[in-house]
């Protein structure tokens, strides 16, 4: 080992990256199960071969349809919103330098709501079909108008945000703060549109704004899927960009990193993540917040792995959770909106508390 | 050999730099000395493109920095900032990213073995593993000199690198600072406020009053009437074994 040591001396580097990579494939393995597990359980008490079987597509009419149909749609909407939804916050984290930043925390989830709830209400984007018990969803007739509108209300969000970040160094919690003005300038302004829509509308748009991992339709889902790759693959391009921003900005800058560039970009990306998922299923808080720091324990801050564990971590909690909403109450589904608030809040004031305290 | 010409820098209408020029040899360790708001850390920013001056540039080996992109310049001018962020970062990825200029997609075997070399010479290897957010400050700090020297750059700037060390630590990174600029020909420009710490280890000075040079040269230009009228204080000047010391009245 000593000899090693010596002819290799970068060996215990070597084994202390291949612990993350071990990471990493965990993270995917618990994805995988916890897909297989959300998949198998369910009203209609399906066994999990016939689950398997109607995966390959060699199950009955009726067992294809309940997992094509049902059960995969909503799985997948997980997968794609809470990886999008903590990448999101992966990234405004680094290029904020503001641990509490995410796309619920900085408003620009409630931007972005306000905006698809404009574009569904007074567009005419969104027409409410099958009035169901459980499922009074508003189907979006034109979900490129409503994900515009959500970007422009979750950008505009970030504008504001970046201007606040720039004028002078403002502490993690005044960002916070400005982010709290937004969120209720945003919510106001949902309020109006709901004020002057019909009641049909207004009950769609009241509904929507649950959350609800059921409602995105294959076309939906492979927008978000899209998106989300699409900005995976600009992250992973620049993790040692971001690795750089760790050490600040004018360190970054000198490392040859072109941080103006790099944050609009970033920026951009977060809030066309953010968008796309609240257009199409409303806005799910925390999620984006916690799923980075429960990895960063794991990974530390080298955003060569921090940035697809957090993505795989945020869609493990999103399926989980989605899982844990059809079943408490089975067979209604609570809106999963409700569910990461209340289950992410505590988690937030008790981060709050803890970095309040480091930040005196 | 490094050229500063003419740079002058400006806080909206208010001028912090005004014509700042001098030239530096190889090897030079030059203190930057001045009150403070004399506009020294605003120089060293201006000198790597953190800030864009208003006028002037930096020559290095002839060449215009203004001619240079991103890496080229990263490849060229280090920078180690007064306070680094303490981030949850390995020592050893916090120097990897000195090679990110040099970076095309990942690392090679190269980058790996400068680090190894750099973290053994500046004695930090024991703890390579370990997470900045979790070092003291003096032990940040020479991780933070250390991703420098892996930059390899001709041009080394600090921004008051020890004004957050003990004693202790102070020497040993000024010793560091000034054995490494001596054997790879670093010129290095360091902010420094402790008087007597800058005698023992720069071998230039350059005074900086209200965004002016006061004075530039070697230890000759260290006078009592220089360090009271830039420093507004009564020092009397003494010397020890050909080295001089500054006893503040």
């Amino acid at each position: 080992m000593i000899n090693l040591e010596k002819t290799a001396p970068h060996n215990a580097y070597r084994n202390f990256i291949l612990k993350k990579w071990l990471a990493l494939l965990v993270l995917l393995a618990v994805l995988l199960v916890s897909v297989l597990v959300s998949i198998s359980a369910g009203s209609s008490g399906l066994t999990v071969s016939e689950v398997m079987t109607a995966l390959l597509g060699r199950g009955t009419k009726q067992t294809n349809a309940i997992i094509w149909n049902i059960r995969m749609p909503r799985i997948c909407t997980g997968i794609a919103v809470g990886a999008a939804l903590a990448l999101t916050g992966c990234i405004m984290q680094n290029v904020l330098r503001n641990p509490l930043a995410s796309a619920s925390t900085l408003g620009v989830s409630q931007g972005a709501s306000f905006g698809a709830a404009f574009a569904i209400v007074c567009l005419d984007a969104g027409a409410q079909l099958n009035a169901g018990a459980t499922s009074a969803a508003v189907s979006i007739s034109n979900p490129y108008l409503v994900t515009l509108c959500a970007f422009v209300g979750g950008f505009a969000t970030t504008v504001v945000i970046l201007a606040l970040s720039r004028g002078g160094r403002i502490s993690p919690a005044t960002m916070v703060l400005a982010g709290v003005a937004l969120s209720s300038l945003f919510s106001g302004g949902t309020t109006i549109v709901q004020y002057f829509a019909d009641d049909v509308k207004v009950a769609s748009v009241v509904y929507w704004t649950f959350g609800d991992l059921g409602r995105a339709n294959w076309r939906e889902i492979g927008l978000i899927f899209a998106i989300t790759l699409l900005s995976f693959l600009y992250f992973i391009g620049n993790r040692w960009n971001f690795n750089a921003m760790e050490s600040g900005a004018n360190t970054a800058k000198s490392l040859g990193v072109p941080v103006d560039r790099l944050i609009l970009i970033s920026m951009v990306l977060c809030s066309l993540m953010a968008a796309v998922s609240t257009a199409f299923v409303g806005c799910i808080s925390f999620v984006g917040l916690i799923a980075p720091h429960m990895v960063r324990r794991f990974v530390g801050n080298d955003y060569r792995f921090l940035i697809p564990a957090s993505a795989l971590m945020g869609a493990v909690v999103l399926v989980l959770a989605e899982l844990v909403s059809r079943s408490v109450v089975a067979p209604s589904i609570l809106p999963i909106g409700a569910l990461t608030s209340f289950l992410g809040a505590p988690l937030f004031l008790y981060m709050i508390f803890r970095k309040g305290g480091a930040a005196q | 050999m490094i050229e500063v010409k003419n740079i002058s820098y400006s806080y909206g209408s208010h001028p912090v730099l005004k014509d700042i020029s001098f030239t530096a040899q190889p090897g030079n360790c030059v203190g930057i000395l001045g009150n403070n708001g004399a506009g020294k850390s605003t120089l060293i920013t201006c000198l790597n493109k953190i800030r864009k001056p208003d006028s002037g540039s930096v020559f290095i080996d002839g060449k215009d920095i203004r001619d240079m992109d991103r890496l080229e310049t990263a490849r060229n001018i280090a920078y180690v900032a007064q306070k680094s962020e303490m981030s949850r970062t390995t020592v050893y990825d916090a120097v990897l990213l000195g090679r990110k200029p040099y970076m095309k997609w990942g690392l090679g075997e190269k980058d790996y073995a400068m680090c190894d070399e750099m973290l053994e010479r500046i004695g930090i290897s024991d703890f390579k593993l370990r997470y900045i957010n979790e070092l003291s400050g003096g032990e940040v700090q020479k991780v933070m000199l250390a991703r420098a020297f892996v930059q390899e750059p001709k041009l080394l700037l600090l921004d008051e690198p020890t004004s957050n060390l003990d004693p202790k630590n102070q020497y040993e990174m000024m010793s560091i600072v000034k054995q490494m600029a001596k054997e790879r020909g670093i010129v290095v420009l360091v902010v420094i406020h402790d008087l007597n710490l800058a005698m023992r280890h720069c071998n230039r000075y350059l005074f900086v009053k209200d965004g002016l040079v006061y004075a530039y040269g070697d230890s000759a230009v260290i006078t009592e009437k220089t360090l009271e009228e830039v420093y507004g204080i009564q020092a009397t000047l003494m010397a020890h074994e050909n080295r001089k010391f500054a006893i503040i009245e």
